[in-house]
């Protein structure tokens, strides 16, 4: 695995969000525990530091504590069949710690379900646990498309929420910090979006296990300065590993596609295996969940409602379907990888049909590995080794 | 005199009892229920030096309770166990009974009656069959495990909780070259882990009282005190406590 | 006549398949007083008992419910399908049910999960769905829809009859799991003419076993219920395909039929007032001595509340889990359920 050079001003930059976060109440800051999808530009104009524990269970998950913690939450009853961010992130929360030392406690909690349901189901157990508020928006799921009613009902809820942030807060919404935060958001999302991108270069200068890694700023600091200087500073750096003609994998032999959340506890084990067979993953359907927004400064509450409706996870099989295609095409794959991912249901269940959709309109051969994204006890590693190598002695490597 | 039949999955029981404990046997369980019982039965009676009609009532418990020919009433493990723990040492407060094919916890008030109670029985991985399956693997004898992993001192991880998978792993480490008795202890600590994770759910209070046939390997029984961090006590004969319960509850059946 | 307790309703929808419509759904919460108004059968799929075909749409971590119905969804023809949204499972079933299974309707109303908000955005929902039903069956004129609501809610009256009888009687919970299923599987008209036969005829059961407040979505396998109760006798349930079910529409309207979602509890749902508090009122109004809650393995938001429900309602009654899997080992249940009911009378 070749490291960027950026991956150290991200460690530092993640590194003292959380800092910032663990000392927020010294400078009048509340601190929202909010959700991957979550319309989080409605909360920078409040000044609240904003903690994704999606972002810190797939720290735990690297760090390979991710059974460790599951197994509290499961000793406190919850299911091994429950999604393992929230089991590590319950466990987490018991033990007080973590990898990072544990993240700070909510001063209220901010969730979407456009991601899933179980969002809602975590972020209340959390909210009675630590006695705060929930603010949850509900995104009606987008079968074929955005319902008028639909985006009415959202952008209610948003405009709903200002008074009871400037409550929690004790602040004034401003809107014009909010306008600010929208053209950051914006703006960040385009520079992720042309990170992304340099994957199609043939050689690619990145492939996904680097995305996965970078893409902690575009998820958890969406909407501020730090997030555009970071991705402008990963742009110079691809484009001058393009340049030089460095490519992420020696000798790129095999271009593929990945599907669903990483397997957080094997980045390296598994990016070894399709190095060995000069494969590059150069692109996947998560990160790029977060390179496309249609935010509109001029009418922020509904092209912010209709985002965050039309989310990857938030659509059907058939939408989800027209941007793999288009991810096929543009980053010219020869197959495709998905993660079964045990732990997340509506990135997962539908994949069988998928597969299938994709085979029957690109021709790519598509390849399907059992997993979980934190919980290691689901990974049987020599199995899947021997799946992905007999899947890629089938391309040519 | 009354009599106790366990008919377990791996072993069946059988406790006789007047005043006292009379006779107790343990025979392996075969593929026929009946005959199993009517053998363990007989074995209990011999030993006891009496004849079948002495016994004046019987209770069965086990997996194989409901076809009992000659018990008047089959009542659960979970009651029987709880009765029969409670009677050997009345402050014991909680059961954990580990079998050939499933373990359970059970929480008992202060007169002895059970006032909650876990199961697993689906899922080898907290078994003797966990056990026999490594064994067989690292090619020891089940009776050895405990005191090979009392040598241990570099224990492995076993991170798979499925019986199958971990069999794998414990095959790799051998492969590797790593000591028996280091595999035994991360063997016995993967048992413990899911032992512990059952029994979390109900309050777990002292005295602790572990039971079944599981309860001779004195390093599984380490290995869930450290996970629980609590003590415990194994009885004297902890394979029988079901039977015994059985019978104490016969006794009580007018 | 035929006794709303043996009717073969298999049959029933082969018959009625030669002169009405039929649509398939799955959730208590499907708005069939609509369906109805337009003249179709709605009838609740409860699914193949072996699965194989849905093993190719569906991985194994998926719950029962989802694989059974779309196994027989794949053998089976229906006019069309009406999901609602509730769980991620059933969201994504409905894709794949529509790319795999022919039909000439199909359509998912999307609830609102919130339910302290979302009414406006539901009573127009309901408008677009109607609007979508009257594209396939004509229009559906205000009067009609009122006049389905009523029957709907003189149906419900009915069930909620035969759960108060229990309260003095026993009546066999396979036996009301038979009547839940036939209504809802039946033209309503017609099972109320046979729900009321049953309840002038019925004989309540004496039972001296512990009387148990069943908890869960649908027992997808009814053998279960008798095995509960030779050892305990069910007199009250909190089920989909139970209790829940029994939620009249106070408004004739598309509003009632939203007002009646927003009160109806679920898990799948954001949580407002405790369930709880609830359900142990009706415990002390049924004589409630413990509780079994019969959850679904890889059901998510059950398995996300039971942690919080099982501790409050220990604090007053002794409460059992059992986890069904898709092919349930009964002998682990039975053992179980004995014990738990020797410890309750105990």
């Amino acid at each position: 695995m070749k490291k960027l050079h950026t991956y150290q001003d991200l460690k530092k930059l993640i590194g003292s969000h959380y800092m910032q976060a663990k000392t927020a109440q010294f400078f009048n800051q509340k601190v929202a525990w909010v959700s991957s999808g979550a319309p989080v530009e409605l909360l920078r104009p409040f000044d609240v530091i904003t903690v994704y524990p999606e972002n810190h269970t797939s720290i735990c998950g690297a760090a390979k504590v991710g059974p460790e913690y599951c197994e509290k939450a499961e000793a406190e009853g919850y299911s091994r069949d429950l999604c393992s961010y929230f089991r590590c992130d319950r466990g987490s929360t018991l033990l007080g710690t973590s990898p990072i030392g544990g993240l700070p406690d909510p001063d209220f909690l901010y969730g979407c379900n456009n991601i899933c349901g179980t969002i809602l189901k975590w972020y209340e157990i959390a909210s009675r646990h630590f006695d705060v508020p929930f603010l949850f928006v509900d995104t009606p799921f987008v079968h074929t498309e955005v319902h008028k009613h639909a985006a009415e009902y959202v952008i209610e809820q948003l405009e709903g929420f200002i008074p009871v942030l400037e409550s929690l807060t004790e602040r004034e919404f401003d809107e014009e910090k909010f306008v600010k935060g929208l053209y950051l958001s914006k703006e960040c999302v385009e520079l992720w979006k042309d990170v992304l991108l340099f994957g199609a270069h043939k050689p690619s200068p990145l492939t996904c296990f680097d995305a996965f890694t970078q893409m902690a700023a575009i998820v958890s600091l969406r909407g501020t300065e730090e997030a555009v200087n970071h991705y402008k500073a990963l742009k110079n750096e691809l484009h001058e590993r393009v340049q030089k003609g460095i490519s992420a994998v020696d000798d790129e032999k095999i271009r593929l596609l990945w599907d669903n959340i990483p397997v957080w506890y094997a980045m390296r084990s598994l990016s070894e295996i399709f190095e060995e067979y000069n494969a590059c993953l150069v692109a996947d359907t998560y990160t790029n969940a977060w390179a496309s927004a249609n935010i509109d400064t001029g009418n922020p509450m509904e092209s912010l409602a209709r985002n965050y409706l039309e989310i990857y996870l938030n659509i059907s099989m058939d939408l989800m379907l027209e941007r793999i295609v288009n991810l096929v095409k543009v980053f010219d794959v020869d197959g495709m990888v998905m993660h079964s991912n045990r732990s997340c249901k509506p990135y997962s269940l539908g994949q069988y049909d998928l597969a299938r959709n994709v085979k029957e309109e690109t021709g790519i051969p598509v390849l399907i590995i059992e997993a979980d994204m934190v919980d290691s006890r689901s990974y049987a590693e020599a199995q899947t080794k021997t799946r992905i190598e007999a899947f890629l002695e089938s391309l040519g490597g | 005199m009354w009599c106790g039949i366990d008919i377990g999955a791996s072993t069946a029981k059988v406790v006789l009892i007047d005043d006292e404990i009379v006779s107790k046997i343990v025979v392996p369980s075969g593929f026929d229920t009946v005959k199993t019982a009517e053998e363990v039965f007989e074995k209990g009676v011999q030993k006891a030096g009496i004849a079948r009609d002495d016994v004046e009532y019987t209770v069965a418990t086990g997996y194989g309770r409901a076809v009992v020919p000659m018990a008047s009433k089959s009542i659960t493990e979970i009651t029987c166990h709880a009765k029969g723990a409670f009677y050997l040492d009345d402050t014991v407060r909680t059961v954990i009974d580990i079998g050939g094919q499933d373990s359970k916890g059970i929480s008992l008030d202060d007169t002895g009656r059970v006032q909650d109670f876990v199961m697993n029985d689906k899922c080898a991985a907290g078994t003797g069959r966990f056990l026999e399956v490594m064994a067989k693997a690292l090619e020891v004898e089940l009776e050895e495990l405990g005191g090979l992993s009392l040598k241990s001192e570099e224990k492995v991880s076993i991170s798979s909780t499925c019986t199958v998978f971990a069999e794998s792993e414990v095959i790799s480490y051998k492969n590797q070259g790593k000591k028996k008795e280091d595999i035994i202890a991360g063997v016995h600590e993967a048992i413990a882990s899911r032992i512990y994770a059952m029994v979390n759910q109900i309050p777990v209070q002292e005295k602790i009282m572990v039971t079944g046939g599981v309860a001779l390997n004195q390093g599984v029984v380490k290995a869930l005190e450290t996970k629980m961090q609590k003590e415990t006590i194994v009885a004297e004969d902890p394979q029988i406590v079901g039977a015994l319960g059985a019978a104490l509850l016969a006794r009580e059946s007018i | 006549m035929e006794n709303v307790t043996t009717i073969d309703l298999q049959k029933y929808i082969a018959e009625k398949k030669e002169t009405t419509k039929i649509f398939a759904h799955f959730c208590s919460h499907t708005p069939e007083e609509i369906i109805h108004a337009a003249g179709i059968l709605p009838v609740r799929v409860f699914g193949e008992d072996t699965i194989e075909k849905a093993s190719t749409h569906l991985q194994s971590y998926c719950c029962s419910y989802a694989k059974r119905v779309l196994e027989q969804g794949l053998a089976s023809e229906y006019d069309g399908t009406v999901f609602v949204h509730s769980c991620d499972t059933m969201q994504r079933l409905s894709d794949i049910w529509a790319q795999n299974i022919p039909e000439q309707f199909h359509e998912t109303v999307i609830f609102p999960i919130a339910v302290d908000k979302g009414l406006n955005y539901l009573v127009k929902e309901l408008q677009r769905f109607k609007t979508r039903l009257e594209e396939y069956a004509g229009d559906i004129s205000e009067d009609s829809l009122k006049k389905s609501i009523q029957i709907y809610n003189e149906n419900r009256g009915l069930l909620h009859k035969l759960y108060e009888k229990r309260k003095e009687g026993h009546i066999p919970a396979v036996t009301v799991d038979k009547i839940m299923r036939a209504s809802m599987t039946m033209v309503k008209e017609e099972h109320t003419e046979l729900l009321n036969q049953f309840l002038d005829e019925v004989e309540l059961q004496e039972n001296s076993h512990p009387r148990l407040l069943i908890v869960g979505s649908v027992v997808l396998d009814p053998e279960i219920l008798d095995i509960i109760e030779e050892y305990g006798s069910i007199r009250y349930d909190d089920l989909c395909v139970g209790s829940r079910y029994l939620e009249k529409a106070e408004e004739l309207s598309l509003k009632g039929i939203a007002q009646r979602y927003q009160r109806m509890w679920c898990p799948c749902r954001a949580a407002t007032s405790s369930r709880v508090d609830y359900l142990i009122e009706k415990c002390k109004e049924y004589s409630i001595d413990g509780a079994v809650l019969l959850l679904q393995k890889f059901c998510e938001p059950y398995f996300f509340e039971a942690v919080h429900f099982r501790n409050q309602l220990k604090e007053n009654y002794p409460c059992l889990q059992l986890e069904l899997e898709d092919q349930p080992s009964l002998e682990q249940i039975r053992t179980r359920v004995q014990a738990f009911c020797e410890m309750v009378e105990g």
